[in-house]
């Protein structure tokens, strides 16, 4: 049987076991990150060189460390790119009954749950580079969006137009759920699925203000 | 361009105003920024005696910004023609952008917020912008359908808020 949505009701009704084994952040996503240091690691880099010799006699005095351009450039790189892998792999989702759990942290370990209840809204949003890619993040958002300024939240290094930090941390931030890497397909469905969830546990106390 | 419809956009169409009002808008503040230039250009020309430079610079002023015109307003058809709402019993959803595309969905029930509002070119044009949020600072930003006529903004809002009423009133103890 299918829902409003064209969601088979039993997919609904398992959905305590919707994780990332079954909507995982593609690797994708990590060739995505790697590639946006590289280019931002390669202009500071073409940046540094070129102040080196635009300053003469800096130069001069300087040029014998100029192999620290591409040794820093080679280690950041490579810190972030581990960084990002490490952040994927120990990152865990489960879209329960009453509430989304996330595990994330590589060495800070944390556990979340959001009750359904406390969504406000959800957005699906992609990035120039997301459309390059194929894939979009899907955010789903409560009151509490700029709320846990004291969490530390890896791979936090891109700021959307509009000032949203929210759209791509990946999971959680403060009690935002944030899932990029998606396919544009995968997170509707995902959508979907918080959207039939969260009619399944309203929150009365949270409704409209008008 | 195909124009991304939905039974909400056909019952409450966005104004076909809306493009040229965008269009205006950047480029009046691309005329803004090209003016400071060229003053800029024009005066130290002027202090250097070079009066003929200071009239090229007006010429490429003007120039560059009636060729800015051209693919602003193309860019304008585009969000016009991408730019999808739409409004069911119980959430409303609203995707714009060509390039870089963003879809909020809200539940009626979350809804914090329904006001019209006009800016200064929007009342030359006839134009009205419909708001709606939750409680999130995302919302306040994408939620929002704008440039629709006064009788499309009117009925939509009135369908907004009765809507919201009945679902308050349908989930009272």
């Amino acid at each position: 049987m299918n829902s409003k949505y064209g969601i088979q009701r039993d997919i609904i009704a398992e959905s305590n076991f919707i994780n990332e084994t079954i909507y995982p952040i593609l690797k994708i996503w990590v060739a995505k990150k790697g590639v946006l240091s590289f280019m931002t690691y390669t202009f500071f880099s073409f940046f540094a060189y070129f102040s080196f010799k635009l300053i003469e006699s800096s130069y001069d005095r300087l040029q014998s460390y100029v192999y620290l351009i591409p040794i820093s450039f080679t280690t950041l790189l490579f810190l972030d790119v581990t960084f990002v892998i490490l952040e994927k792999k120990y990152f865990r989702f489960e879209l329960g009954q009453e509430y989304i759990t996330i595990k994330e942290g590589i060495i800070k370990k944390q556990e979340r749950h959001i009750p359904y209840g406390v969504i406000q809204d959800i957005t699906i949003t992609q990035t120039l580079w997301d459309r390059v890619f194929n894939i979009a993040t899907l955010s789903a958002n409560n009151a509490t969006q700029y709320a846990s300024t004291n969490q530390q939240n890896i791979g936090n290094n891109e700021i959307s137009a509009s000032g949203s930090y929210a759209d791509f941390i990946l999971g959680s931030n403060g009690s935002n759920f944030s899932l990029p890497g998606q396919r544009p397909q995968a997170a509707e469905n995902i959508k979907k699925i918080i959207l039939e969830k969260m009619k399944e546990n309203p929150d009365w106390g949270l409704q409209s203000g008008l | 361009m195909k124009i991304a419809m939905s039974n909400t956009r056909e019952e409450y169409p966005l104004s076909t105003n809306k493009p040229l009002k965008k269009t205006l808008a950047y480029t009046l503040w691309w005329f803004f920024l090209v003016g400071i230039a060229m003053t800029v250009t024009i005066i130290v020309s002027l202090i250097n005696k070079h009066g003929a430079l200071a009239f090229l610079a007006i010429v490429f002023a003007i120039i560059l910004c009636l060729i800015l015109f051209i693919p602003i307003y193309w860019y304008q058809k585009w969000y016009y023609a991408v730019y999808f709402y739409d409004i069911d019993n119980d959430y409303v959803r609203i995707r714009k952008g060509p390039i870089t595309p963003k879809e909020i969905t809200i539940p009626f029930e979350r809804i914090q917020d329904v006001y019209v509002d006009q800016d200064i070119l929007d009342r030359i044009f006839g134009l009205y912008d419909v708001h709606l949020s939750s409680a999130t600072a995302t919302s306040g930003m994408a939620a929002h359908i704008d440039g629709l006529a006064q009788p499309a903004a009117d009925e939509l809002k009135g369908l907004l808020l009765k809507t919201v009423t009945s679902k308050m009133k349908k989930n009272s103890p």
